[in-house]
């Protein structure tokens, strides 16, 4: 099921996938304490709900460059899988430009908002007012930036190879 | 360049229509489309919007209801809890006619109240149910399309990951969307039931009875078979009693079902840490893939509203002053068009933000229609060429079992489906009385 390492990129993304999958635990133990000190005890935290949204926004972002190393994306490969090899990587080429561009638009337009969040240390306004902006924002460009250089290095990987990478079976959703 | 919305929306169709028939992974291929129309509309700055539409959504707090909800169903793949509610369940009704089968309907309906997605119900029931119907001589027919059907119902009945994205993208409340979703969801899963009773009674030779000289247990041995019940139904009374008992949000809810999962498997002494890590994995993908289009699809959709696309669409068809219900139906026609190659995410990612406004303005309830929609997939679910409940079967059935088979066995469920969807449909009530 799991798509092993091809190129030192590919071992980078897998460490950084494997430490924030653990976020997902963290997170149900968060939620698990703030319902126990609500119910059990009458004290609510007030802090679990904005830990919790924090930690999983990352969850969202990471997830996203584990799919792309693991080629989990999901998309339409009805004509795709029967078309020649060379026209697939033409078509591989128009999806890796695809992200190429959103990802050099999103930098471009998003860095000044990201910059001004971290810079002034914007936080979320709230009673544990944690720093969500400040990090989130600029975490956003960061981690796009990550997946677009992983399908770049799919792209290359893949462009020698003279079949393209079977899809493996699709999972839970 | 600024265009307008009529030839804004035309070119977008082409550029989606070819961008995915490439092959560009949907997420990203609407993302891209989408920051072209904002630089398109409002320059680099509107190109700006793309990176807040991408962080308000890292901020939604019910999205964390999703990888949750994928991390118990994980958890509970790896798990025996399922073979022993097999058990618990066979024990009273694998001496009937047809009895195998539905205890597999039965069995998928309470899965599907535990969780809220559909593929990991598939596989479990693959693996369990499919190979002693097989064993018995069932009809192939018959047991496929009830593991099938039956495993589809996980995004039906409460909890759904679909109803929660659908929720989430039209703003109705995910809550009154469970609740309508109930009866709908009970009268497929009846509707099975009902369905393989007749059939075998009819053509008792394709549901032979266990003959091989089991004696029938006593009822002392078969009350003590059902102890495999107890889990199941404390995780679903964990998850749901959580929700309506107003103990916590759906988020929570999710949370505490994967604390019960986690504390059940220990008990069983089923988890491990090889375990754990696999169904980390297994979550962190499917998280990835969905939530990565509904980034895409969020930013095309947020830059095509901006530029007046929805409002657009929305007047041209009001305007035309279709018949309301025709408008309805056309609808439901693209839905299930759309099921057959695309994703569920994608569809009510991309469909809503245009459907939805002309919904409202029809004067329907936006709820019954997310139940409509809610239907509408499991139909895409089974329907091929790209209906992934035969893949995610076809992952776990034995080899000699074709693809081809899988999806000729789906039609009398696709049948029964397409029956349910015209009763909620003409009779709305079905859905929102629970409301």
């Amino acid at each position: 099921m799991h798509v092993p390492p091809a190129t030192w990129y590919d071992r980078l993304s897998l460490a950084i996938s494997r430490v924030a999958m653990l976020l997902i635990v963290v997170i149900v133990a968060v939620m698990f304490f703030e319902v126990l000190m609500r119910y059990a005890f009458a004290r609510p935290t007030y802090w679990a709900n904005e830990l919790s949204l924090w930690l999983a926004g990352m969850v969202y972002l990471f997830a996203g460059l584990y799919a792309m190393q693991q080629r989990r994306h999901i998309r339409i490969t009805a004509l795709y899988d029967h078309v020649p090899r060379n026209v697939q990587r033409v078509f591989d080429l128009i999806a890796v430009l695809c992200i190429v561009g959103f990802t050099v638009g999103l930098v471009a337009g998003g860095w000044q908002s990201a910059e001004g969040s971290l810079m002034r240390w914007e936080r979320f306004g709230t009673a544990w007012n944690p720093p969500i902006p400040a990090t989130m924002k600029p975490l956003v460009l960061l981690v796009t930036t990550l997946i677009c250089l992983q399908a770049i290095s799919n792209f290359l990987v893949d462009f020698a190879k003279p079949k393209a990478p079977k899809p493996l079976r699709p999972e839970a959703d | 360049m600024d265009l307008d919305p009529g030839t804004l929306s035309a070119l977008l169709l082409v550029g989606i229509l070819v961008l995915l028939a490439v092959g560009v992974p949907l997420g990203f291929a609407t993302a891209f489309l989408g920051m072209l129309i904002a630089f398109d509309q409002f320059g680099i700055r509107g190109v700006g919007l793309v990176m807040q539409r991408m962080y308000g959504l890292t901020t939604e707090y019910v999205i964390i209801s999703v990888p949750l909800f994928i991390f118990m169903a994980s958890l509970l793949e790896r798990s025996g809890i399922a073979r022993d509610m097999y058990n618990a369940l066979n024990v009273w009704l694998s001496r009937t006619r047809g009895g195998i089968a539905v205890v597999t309907a039965v069995m998928a309906v309470i899965m599907a109240a535990m969780s809220g997605i559909i593929g990991g119900e598939i596989v479990l029931l693959g693996l369990i149910a499919l190979p002693q119907m097989l064993r018995l001589g069932y009809d192939r027919n018959l047991a496929i399309g009830t593991v099938c059907a039956g495993g589809s119902l996980g995004t039906m009945i409460p909890p759904s990951i679909v109803l929660i994205v659908y929720g989430l993208i039209t703003e109705t409340s995910i809550n009154a969307l469970f609740a309508a979703a109930v009866i709908p969801g009970l009268m497929l899963g009846g509707l099975y039931i009902v369905y393989i009773i007749v059939r075998t009674r009819l053509q008792p030779e394709l549901a032979p009875i266990d003959e091989s000289g089991a004696l029938d247990p006593g009822f002392r041995e078969k009350l003590w078979a059902s102890r495999g019940l107890v889990p199941p139904v404390l995780l679903v009374f964990v998850v749901l009693g959580s929700i309506y008992g107003g103990v916590t949000g759906i988020t929570e809810a999710a949370a505490m079902g994967c604390v019960g999962t986690f504390l059940l498997t220990a008990a069983r002494g089923e988890l491990n840490l090889t375990m754990l890590g696999e169904a980390l994995e297994q979550t962190f993908r499917s998280c990835g893939a969905i939530l990565w289009v509904t980034f895409g699809a969020t930013i095309l959709a947020g830059s095509y509203t901006l530029a007046g696309g929805p409002t657009y669409v929305a007047n041209s068809i009001l305007g035309a002053e279709f018949d309301p219900i025709g408008v309805i139906l056309m609808m439901m026609l693209v839905f299930i068009l759309l099921g057959m190659f695309m994703d569920w995410v994608g569809i009510v990612l991309l469909a809503m933000p245009v459907f939805l406004p002309i919904v409202t303005q029809l004067g329907y309830d936006p709820i019954w229609f997310g139940i409509l929609f809610c239907i509408n997939m499991q139909v895409s679910f089974l329907s091929p060429p790209f209906g992934p409940a035969a893949f995610y079967l076809k992952s776990v059935c034995p080899p000699d079992i074709s693809l081809f088979d899988i999806y000729r066995s789906f039609w009398p469920f696709i049948l029964m489906q397409l029956v349910v969807l015209a009763t909620v449909l003409f009779f709305p009530q079905i859905a929102l009385v629970l409301v």
